[in-house]
Parts: C-alpha cells; structure tokens; sequence
C-alpha cells in the first residue's frame, strides 16, 4: 500500500506536476492530477500562492492557468534536500 | 597596554575555545537550517532551527558567566551584586529550558501531530515561570527535577523511534545525539548554579558535548552542500 503523502510531498506533487505541463496548467486538471480534495487543494493553492511559488496568468484565449515562479522552481530543486534533511534529524 | 592576567590563564582559554567553537556551530545550524524552513515551512525544521538559536545564547551566557566568575577569583574581588546574580541565572535557566523545549518540540511535531499547539508562546511562558520558581525560590532540585522528567522524554521518543524502525539503532541515531545534547546542556547550566560541581570530569564534559556540536554542524553541512554541488556541477 502506498505510504500517505504528507504536506513536503503534496506541495512537490503540485509544483511538479505544473513544471511538467511546460510551466502552464488550468486549476482544474492540476486538481485532477494532484490527488486531494477540492478543499483541500484549495487550501494547498491558496498557500503557495501567498508564499509566492505560483502564480496565475492567463493564455491565449484568456482562460486562467497557473505558473511556477523562482522560488517555486527553487522548492522543486531543493525538495530532495529538504526531506533527507527532516528524515535523517528525525524531525 | 598589559593584559588583564584571567586572559592568560588555562581554564580561561579553555573556556573560550570550548566556547566559540559551540556558539559558532549553533549559530551556523541556525542559519543554515533558517534558509531551508524558509522555503518548505516545515515546522519541525523550525523548532529545531530554533532550538540551535537557544543552544547557542545559552553556551553565550555560560561563556559570560564563566569569565566573570574567573575575573572575580582573579582580581579577589568577593561578591556580585544580588540583583545582578538573579537577573543573570534567570536568563540562563530561561534560555535553558527553552532550547530544550524546542527541541523537544521539533521531534514530537511529527509523532503528536495536531495535539500540539502551533504557537510556541505556551512554552515560552513555561520556561519564564519554570525559571522564576527555580531562582526566587532557591530550588536547584526543582531543576533537575524537570530536566529529569524531559530527559525520560526524549528517551520514550528513543525508544519508540527504535522499536518502530525494526529494532535499526541507526534511524533513532539522531535522537540519542539530541539526548545527550540536553543531557550535557543540564549539566552545563547546574555547573554554573552551582559551580565547580563537576570538577575533574567537567573537561569530559566539555569535550563529549563539544563533539555533539561538531558532529551536527557537520551533519547539517553536508545535507545542505548536496544541493549546492548539485547546482555547481549543473552549471559545469
């Protein structure tokens, strides 16, 4: 069975799945891919919106996507650091 | 200009050596561990973040008190003003109790969960009115009693790190070096309540605890380069 995701691997599963979608996904798909809940997700978005890792803009045709910013990029790069860091401090 | 004569004396240089290689590793955790809570909002990373904050205002606080202590015997001057005496083991008992309590709540965050509060301000009051019972009313043992009950803590939190890790020491490596740490932060903070308790051991005190320092600024430094190698060989 697989392990349950806590809040590091939620918010790397999101940041991801937008950088692997060409740093342009609708909210709607990226709720889809993500796995949780609308108000959950809500939550989640809502939070890494204000701490400035995503950022919504607007395509083509107007419709709302969102986008990963510096430091969104620089989460996913040090995520892997991150999660030894807590594992191996027993945190 | 001469030098005041308690700079060249041993147990002064002793002290300070010992001393500025703690607050350094301390404060170069701090820093280091502040960039990564920063990013991932990790609240264990906080308290321990936080925990090496206090770790390190503590060991500032015993350097100074060490030196004044040293200064007074050396100059034969007798006494220090009263207020000043419990003005000084209140900060030091405070600061105490607090990194212990951050550490204490850095590692139980993920094992309690959502039973512990997210604001700290419980803990701060805690360790103000631990303090205060410990000086005004003279009770060292009220001291050693509460690092005690923290102490069988930790060990509790050892325990069923080990048992629920299949029996592997190696996963509960870190809680037995946080153990020790308060352990010998105890022990540091009762030898300057009352000093000179340790006497001859206090040299194997020093060291054992200078090697916790050590080995968890290095612990820390090396996660934390990994990720800028990494950038380094990308660039390459």
């Amino acid at each position: 069975m697989a392990e349950k995701r806590n809040r590091l691997n939620i918010i790397y599963d999101i940041l991801n799945m937008i950088r692997n979608h060409n740093n342009s996904i609708k909210p709607t798909p990226l709720l889809r891919y993500s796995n949780l809940s609308s108000q959950n997700f809500s939550s989640y978005l809502g939070e890494l919106m204000e701490k400035g890792f995503i950022i919504e803009g607007s395509d083509k045709r107007n419709r709302k996507i969102l986008m990963l910013t510096e430091k969104g990029f620089n989460y996913l790069q040090k995520y892997k650091v991150i999660t030894k860091f807590v594992q191996d401090f027993s945190l | 200009m001469p030098l005041p004569m308690f700079l060249m004396n041993p147990n002064f240089l002793i002290e300070l050596v010992y001393s500025i290689i703690v607050m350094v590793s301390c404060f170069v955790i701090y820093f280091k561990t502040r960039e990564i809570y920063n990013l991932s909002s990790h609240k264990g990373i906080k308290y321990f973040s936080m925990a090496f904050l206090f770790f390190g205002i503590t060991y500032f606080l015993r350097f100074f008190s060490k030196i004044l202590v040293l200064s007074l015997i050396i100059t034969g001057t007798r006494f220090l003003p009263r207020e000043f005496d419990i003005l000084f083991s209140l900060l030091v008992l405070y600061t105490g109790f607090m990194t212990t309590f951050y550490l204490l709540y850095g590692i139980s965050k993920k094992r309690l969960g959502k039973i512990l509060p997210e604001s700290t301000d419980i803990l701060h009051v805690l360790a103000i009115v631990l303090s205060s019972i410990v000086v005004v009313l003279n009770l060292p043992m009220l001291f050693i009693g509460v690092s005690a009950v923290l102490l069988f803590y930790m060990l509790i939190v050892v325990y069923s790190d080990y048992s629920n890790s299949k029996k592997n020491i190696t996963q509960s490596g870190f809680l037995i070096v946080y153990f020790l740490l308060i352990l010998f932060l105890m022990l540091n903070i009762f030898d300057i309540l009352i000093p000179d308790f340790f006497g001859a051991i206090q040299t194997t005190i020093l060291i054992i605890s200078l090697s916790l320092f050590l080995l968890i600024m290095y612990k820390v430094l090396k996660i934390l380069s990994v990720e800028s190698n990494g950038r380094k060989k990308k660039q390459a």
